[in-house]
């Protein structure tokens, strides 16, 4: 009977230590896949527009940009030629996600090559203050800056997998409303949104 | 198993408390303390004892001070002999002390092996849901497929040769549409409808995109070229989709659906309401060189990409 009852003692004891071992192995992984969850829902806000007017011709608009700690750091009025207003971004892989510079604003009226070049709006001695944060780590910081001088200056060869990414609203079916306030939101994996706000 | 961890669980609701009760009196120093404290209260109520039955013999012999004290160096006698007393009474009691502790053992063990098990299940539970949400999270689909078939840099120029996904076949069309445009940095604008993740990560919704146009750096969107592709009905590929990709929608009645969908882009709360949190045009582009072959994709967390398609 006391070896029976010794015996259960050892059974209960190594099971419960195996499990332990488990259930340390099951947070890691828990917490490993709520890290990948959260790095793709990650966003950003590098822009955001307000529609002042707008006519047949022309949008008169108010851009607003913010750094990644949400202060602005930099903003214009325009008035443009055209009815549907579009924001491009340029795209560039970083390790394992996406880091999105605004490049231009045009509109349908207005071809790529003629729009406003954004770059020097979010210029900080030559780093792009839309990335800038307080607690920034140097590494990513210099990065960021070297990786922002090619774009600027077009010099794109050396970088793989970049692309273009323009949000725009459709004059036919949605369009920006005047007074309506507008962020565009860049997503680790490379999609660019516009929330109406 | 379920019906196996259920009993261990009823069974752990009276056990727990316990359990938990020994563990804080052996193994938290504030218990521990609680132990000795006990203890030596016991110890001081066996002493008291002694000495108060001590000097009432004393009292009843009418003995040295009359008043029934008992000298000093007998108290520390009789403190002694108490001491000793409740050592060896432990002693002696070693195979019923050592019973109590296995049993306390035994119920602690039994307990957290029980609240182990049920920790295992629920984990186990939980990374399922979170490889689910992620897997749907992490999808990506394609949109289609473009050929530059040639740019002439004197006229800049550039051919090109688009194949749609096709939904309800799960696999490109054989119709191409071929476009030539002014311009090597080509715009593929689409209309994206984007679901709250909530949505996505349930896997009742996904992103929707309808592709609609071509320009490119030299020809403004309002020139560019409009996506002509429909299947042999007259239908456009843009707006084929298996049934389960698109949200609240009838098998049989496909122009319902695309009623529906359009229904969502003019129809703020109508789109609220069936969970998507953004609709506007978006385009990606690229520059392009003669030869080069690009795939456009959906990503599920929003928005559209474009990345040149792998040759193997």
């Amino acid at each position: 009977m006391k070896k029976q009852g010794a015996n259960l003692l050892v059974l209960i004891g190594i099971i419960t230590l195996l499990l332990s071992s488990c259930i340390k192995e099951q947070k890691k992984q828990i917490k490993k896949l709520e890290e990948n969850i959260s790095l793709l829902k990650e966003e950003t806000t590098p822009i955001r527009f307000k529609i002042l007017g707008k006519t047949n011709d022309s949008i008169h608009l108010l851009v607003k940009f913010y750094n990644s700690d949400k202060k602005e750091i930099n903003s214009f009025k325009k008035t443009l030629n055209g009815q549907e207003l579009s924001i491009d971004f340029y795209m560039v892989p970083v390790k394992d996600r996406f880091v999105a510079f605004p490049s231009k604003i045009f509109t349908d009226r207005i071809p790529a090559d003629a729009g406003i070049s954004l770059y020097e709006y979010y210029n900080n001695d030559g780093y792009p203050g839309i990335f800038y944060t307080k607690d920034i780590d140097k590494d990513l910081y210099q990065g960021l800056k070297d990786i922002y001088q090619k774009v600027k200056s077009g010099q794109v060869d050396s970088i793989s997998d970049h692309f273009g990414n323009m949000v725009h609203d459709i004059q036919k079916v949605k369009s920006f409303l005047p007074e309506n306030v507008y962020s565009i939101v860049t997503h680790t994996k490379g999609g660019i949104e516009i929330i109406e706000e | 198993m379920d019906q196996t961890l259920e009993f261990l669980n009823k069974m752990n609701w009276f056990l727990k408390p316990f359990a938990n009760l020994i563990i804080f009196f052996f193994t938290t120093k504030v218990g521990i303390i609680s132990l000795i404290v006990l203890l030596i209260v016991y110890i001081l109520f066996v002493l008291n004892f002694e000495i108060k039955t001590r000097s009432l013999a004393y009292k009843a012999v009418g003995s040295i001070g009359g008043g029934g004290r008992v000298p000093f160096f007998e108290k520390i006698f009789i403190a002694g002999r108490v001491l000793s007393n409740i050592f060896l009474k432990i002693i002696s009691n070693v195979p019923i002390v050592l019973a109590v502790v296995i049993f306390l053992v035994f119920v602690v063990g039994m307990s957290k092996g029980i609240e182990s098990m049920d920790n295992y299940m629920k984990n186990q539970q939980k990374i399922k849901e979170l490889k689910s949400i992620l897997k749907q999270l992490d999808q990506r689909y394609k949109v289609a497929e473009i050929d530059i078939l040639d740019y002439n840099r004197l006229t800049e120029q550039t051919k090109m040769r688009i194949r749609f996904y096709d939904y309800a076949q799960q696999g490109f069309s054989e119709q191409t549409q071929d476009i030539e445009i002014l311009g090597n940095d080509i715009y593929f604008d689409a209309i994206v409808l984007n679901f709250e993740y909530s949505e996505i990560a349930s896997g009742s919704a996904k992103n929707i995109v309808l592709p609609y146009r071509i320009f490119s750096n030299k020809v403004p969107q309002g020139k560019g070229i409009a996506l002509k592709l429909q299947d042999k009905n007259g239908v456009p590929l843009i707006f084929k989709r298996k049934e389960s990709d698109i949200y609240t929608v009838e098998p049989d009645v496909y122009t319902e659906r695309i009623q529906e969908i359009m229904s969502y882009i003019t129809d703020k709360k109508k789109a609220r309401a069936a969970g998507i949190r953004s609709i506007y045009g978006n385009a990606v582009h690229k520059t392009v060189r003669k030869g080069d072959k690009l795939v456009i994709w959906v990503e599920q967390t929003g928005g559209l990409v474009i990345k040149k398609a792998v040759v193997f």
